[in-house]
């Protein structure tokens, strides 16, 4: 192939044409299809999950009982956390945007094993499916951290949200092993290390944090189940148990796992700053080191969940003095971002105002981040509605901000149509405003003591309550109206180009949509991942 | 927030506005940069850029500074957390149960149980927090003072407080503990000493004089004093009676003599609680009935209560009458708590489940085996 004059990029079928039917779809193994399969599977739980928090959040408009029992409250609030967390926030970026782009940017045909990536994708939604049942079957209460004993003890059925956590952990595992796995094998020739894009540099290092950190959540898992189902005591004080080693347990995972949540989307951020800035990034190298710091870093600090369960005091000291260290390479990134927009040339396009207002939104979750890490601010604000502002602001401000990005930045490579611009900054606007009220009066009425996950409250929390009850009307109504724009595109969208933003790396040198194994030839690697003329040659 | 109620809270405050502070100003310079950035260079402005790919001093610099202020942070955070953890010499304790859904506290010195927690101002208080081990996690949570720490089943943890203000405080759980959780708050009472003395006297009174109400002398529960007072009746006829009146009290231990307790129509006196208390009083004259003087007031209505438990006949009622006539006849509102001391068989429970058993009540105590 390579020996013959190059073909135009639209002779080959484009991916999306070239195998007809369901079954196709079902039984591919082209990894932009399996991305596309992500999509589409992963957007339905977020919007349902998005409007049960709406649902629980009015019930939180006045204080009282308005229509939730306290119990249809709790079941309500752990499916949206759960939803959230292992459907939507952990797999999405990687598994939509990475195994859609890594390949391509890497200029590679697929991943490593493309069968074990259609599997990864079958795994989410047997998971997803379980996670379905339990719902109809009877929603768990125990919070999306599952504590024991109360979830060795609670009526409702965790053995299915367990077992569907379990089986979930076992796609980003699979998806994780490819990723590292293509990296190091499938690489184009030409591209060292350090000329891959950001994008895939950080979804390298989630790799590797989803390979060594998960297996301890399905470990945990099962040890809850062994507990529960087999009286095996492990956890359970009542039989000699410690609830705390649960705990510890738990956040050796998950507190990496923000980690997995949040390092792709700094890559994205740092494929769609260059890019509408026209300049090449600024502090490469550092934004690698910072993205493998805060995932080395990030491994040691799961006890700041716990500065009031009952650990040594020495441990709670480590754990605090090690947190704020994971906060410099973050802080560096930012820096590094903002230096890159310096004497460029800036293009505020709808992408491109998704990653400003994440810089906002995730340094606020940052800095207050901070706060919660400070020792003797923690032992106050742990377990209140601060907290849960804070990781609304890291976790949906930052990762769910920048799938936005992703989904505005990619959409017309991706399905080859165009959006509505004017909808999309108007969807940004809304949806900046809305999460603002939503969001920032939970920091007050947690400063002051509101704690998280109450069904009610007492009367002095009222006034933050009612503003951020009214937010999310904002939020929730600023989502559909993002989505049915993107959808709206697909059937009447314009075509797009091949490079709508003018980007320097791969994904912008192959046909819109891609063909079936990306690349119509050779791709072209004489250009780096950030190299841009001085003078701007694109609107 | 934000009213300095105790020098914790004051300790946090003092750290929150100095790191959020610090925080807003950081946030306001990123936001500042970013807008004057994405203005300054807009498109339609600058179509010449400048590809500088990096600055290695600005790279040193903006990593060690954010260094050396995080660490400021934590030497901050800190301090207070230092403050939180050391408890002053003069403390005076309260051990506080969190149950699903309830906070219950009880003040070892004092004796007493209360569903409310009272401390005196100006006074540090340990509170010992646990749960029982078949409960599950709850986290004692005081926003005024700043102070937080889980209660956990069959584990013990702590914190301290010490308020510098009267009034009246929110204690709320803040570890999700089930259905009712958000409903799992009660008040922290904090007032003058003497108010605090009189409200542990009262506390005890009520403890000690379960005869003021009419109600509670639940005939259908032999139990009574074994939840109300602490002390079990069981233990106590246990110890002093079934050598005449045999473990069943169907008098069987001095056969034709001593009362049997399974019927109630021979009684000289009633098996009213009143009646029978008045019995172990002053004893019935001229028989073995002796009086038990050596029985504290609750021991006697706690064993008043057991004995009536023998029999399964309808039972006479005490009347409020009945029992204000006792509370005056034998000064029973002027009898105070023992101080520093508890009952024997409390001890004995005490000592066993020091000793790692589980409590021992009744006959096993007696015989102090350990099942
Ligand atoms: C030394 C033997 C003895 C002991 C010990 C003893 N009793 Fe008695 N008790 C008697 C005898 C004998 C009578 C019956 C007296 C009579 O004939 O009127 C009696 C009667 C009673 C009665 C019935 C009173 C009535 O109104 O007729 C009660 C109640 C009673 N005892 C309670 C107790 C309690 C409680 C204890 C333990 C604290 C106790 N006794 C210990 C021998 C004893
Ligand atoms: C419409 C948008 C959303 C709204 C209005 C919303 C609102 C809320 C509120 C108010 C709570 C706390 C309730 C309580 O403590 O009683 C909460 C919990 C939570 N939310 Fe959201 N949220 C939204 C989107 C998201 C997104 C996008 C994510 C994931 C990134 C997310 C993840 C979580 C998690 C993990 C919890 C904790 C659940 C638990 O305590 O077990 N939410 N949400
Ligand atoms: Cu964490």
């Amino acid at each position: 192939m390579s020996s013959q004059p190059a073909a135009s990029p639209m002779s080959l079928p484009n991916y999306l044409e070239a195998r007809p039917g369901i079954l196709s779809w079902l039984t591919t193994t082209d990894h932009k299809r399996i991305g596309v399969l992500y999509l589409a599977s992963m957007m339905p739980f977020f919007l349902v999950a998005a409007s049960f928090a709406v649902m629980f959040r009015l019930e939180l408009f006045s204080p009282g009982q308005q229509f939730l029992t306290n119990d249809q409250y709790n079941r309500l609030l752990t499916v949206h956390g759960v939803v959230m967390i292992f459907l939507f926030i952990i797999p999405g970026i990687p598994a939509v945007f990475g195994n859609f782009f890594l390949p391509i940017m890497i200029g590679a045909e697929d991943v490593s094993f493309p069968r074990i990536n259609l599997m990864s994708w079958y795994c989410y939604v047997s998971g997803a499916v379980l996670a379905l049942i339990s719902v109809a079957v009877g929603p768990p209460d125990t919070g999306w951290t599952f504590y024991v004993p109360y979830s060795v003890k609670t009526h409702p059925n965790v053995l299915l949200p367990m077992a569907a956590a379990f089986i979930l952990g076992w796609s980003s595992i699979l998806t994780g092993l490819n990723f590292v796995a293509t990296v190091h094998r499938l690489r184009a020739k030409a591209m060292g290390w350090f000329e891959m894009p950001l994008f895939v540099w950080s979804l390298y290092a989630t790799g590797w944090v989803q390979i060594v950190a998960t297996p301890v959540v399905g470990i945990t898992l099962v040890m809850v189940l062994l507990e529960r189902f087999l009286g095996i005591p492990i956890f359970d004080p009542a039989r000699g148990g410690d609830p705390v080693l649960y705990q510890h347990m738990f956040w050796i995972y998950s507190h990496p796992a923000v980690y997995i949540m949040v390092l792709p989307a700094m890559g994205v951020v740092s494929e769609i700053i260059p890019t509408f800035s026209r300049k090449k990034i600024f502090g490469y190298r550092y934004i690698v080191f910072s993205s493998i710091a805060i995932a080395a870093i990030g491994s040691l600090v799961w006890g700041h969940h716990m500065f009031t369960s009952g650990m040594a005091d020495v441990a709670r000291i480590v754990f605090s003095f090690l947190t704020f260290f994971v906060a410099v390479p973050s802080a560096v990134k930012v820096f590094n971002w903002l230096a890159t927009m310096y004497k460029g040339s800036v293009w505020l396009a709808p992408p491109m105002v998704w990653a400003l207002m994440f810089i906002l939104l995730f340094s606020i979750g940052g800095l207050t981040g901070l706060i919660n890490a400070s020792l003797s601010l923690d032992v106050h604000l742990h377990d209140t509605a601060w907290v849960v502002s804070h990781f609304h602001f890291t976790m949906f401000g930052g990762t769910g901000v920048i799938f936005f990005a992703a989904l505005h930045y990619w959409w017309p490579k991706v399905f080859g149509k165009m959006y509505n611009n004017t909808i999309a900054y108007l969807a940004a606007g809304i949806f900046f405003f809305g999460f603002l009220a939503t969001y920032l009066p939970l920091f007050f009425a947690g400063a002051r003591g509101m704690p998280r996950r109450y069904a009610d409250y007492l009367p002095e929390y009222e006034i933050y309550h009612k503003i951020s009850t009214i937010g999310s009307w904002f939020l929730f109504a600023s989502l559909l109206l993002l989505l049915g724009n993107l959808v709206y595109s697909l059937f009447k969208g314009k075509r797009a180009p091949i490079s709508p933003w003018g980007g320097a790396t791969l994904e912008w040198r192959t046909a819109t949509p891609p063909p079936t194994l990306n690349f119509d030839g050779e791709p072209d690697l004489s250009r780096g991942a950030y190299e841009y003329p001085e003078q701007v040659d694109h609107d | 927030m934000l009213l300095a109620a105790s020098e914790i809270t004051r300790a946090v405050d003092r750290a929150f506005f100095l790191i959020g502070g610090v925080s807003l100003l950081l946030l306001a310079g990123i936001t500042v940069a970013m807008v004057i950035l994405a203005v300054r260079f807009r498109r339609s402005r600058v179509r010449t850029t400048s590809q500088v790919g990096g600055h290695t001093v600005l790279e040193i610099t903006w990593t060690v500074i954010p260094t050396i202020i995080v660490m400021w942070m934590f030497y901050v955070g800190y301090g207070g957390f230092a403050l939180m953890r050391q408890v002053p010499k003069n403390h005076m304790v309260v051990d506080v149960t969190g149950k699903q859904w309830v906070w219950s506290f009880s003040y070892p010195k004092e004796r007493i149980d209360a569903s409310e927690m009272v401390v005196p101002v100006n006074t540090p208080v340990l509170v010992n927090l646990t749960a029982p081990p078949e409960d599950v996690i709850h986290s004692f949570f005081i926003p005024d003072f700043r102070v937080k720490e889980d209660a956990r089943p069959g584990q013990a943890s702590y914190l301290w407080f010490e308020s510098e203000r009267m009034g009246t405080f929110s204690i709320l759980c803040a570890e999700f503990c089930g259905k009712d959780h958000s409903k799992m708050y009660t008040w922290l009472k904090v007032v003058s000493r003497e108010e605090y003395e009189q409200w542990v006297e009262k506390q005890q009174m009520k403890k000690f004089r379960p005869l003021e109400v009419g109600a509670m002398m639940d005939p259908n529960n032999p139990g009574f004093g074994k939840d109300q007072l602490n002390i079990d009746g069981a233990v106590i006829f246990g110890a002093a009676c079934v050598s005449c009146h045999g473990s069943a009290g169907d008098g069987s231990g001095l056969p034709g003599q001593a009362r049997n307790m399974t019927i109630l129509k021979d009684w000289k006196r009633s098996a009213k609680v009143t009646d029978i208390y008045r019995t172990l009083s002053e004893g019935i004259e001229g028989t073995q009935m002796r009086p038990y003087p050596n029985l504290t007031p609750w021991e006697r209505i706690a064993v008043a209560h057991y004995v009536r438990s023998f029999s399964k006949e309808p039972r006479p009622e005490d009347t409020l009458e009945d029992c204000q006539a006792m509370i005056e006849e034998y000064g029973l509102d002027k009898v105070q708590a023992p101080k520093q001391t508890i009952p024997i068989e409390r001890a004995m429970e005490l000592l066993v489940m020091e000793a790692g058993g589980r409590a021992l009540t009744g006959e096993d105590a007696l015989r102090g085996v350990n099942p």
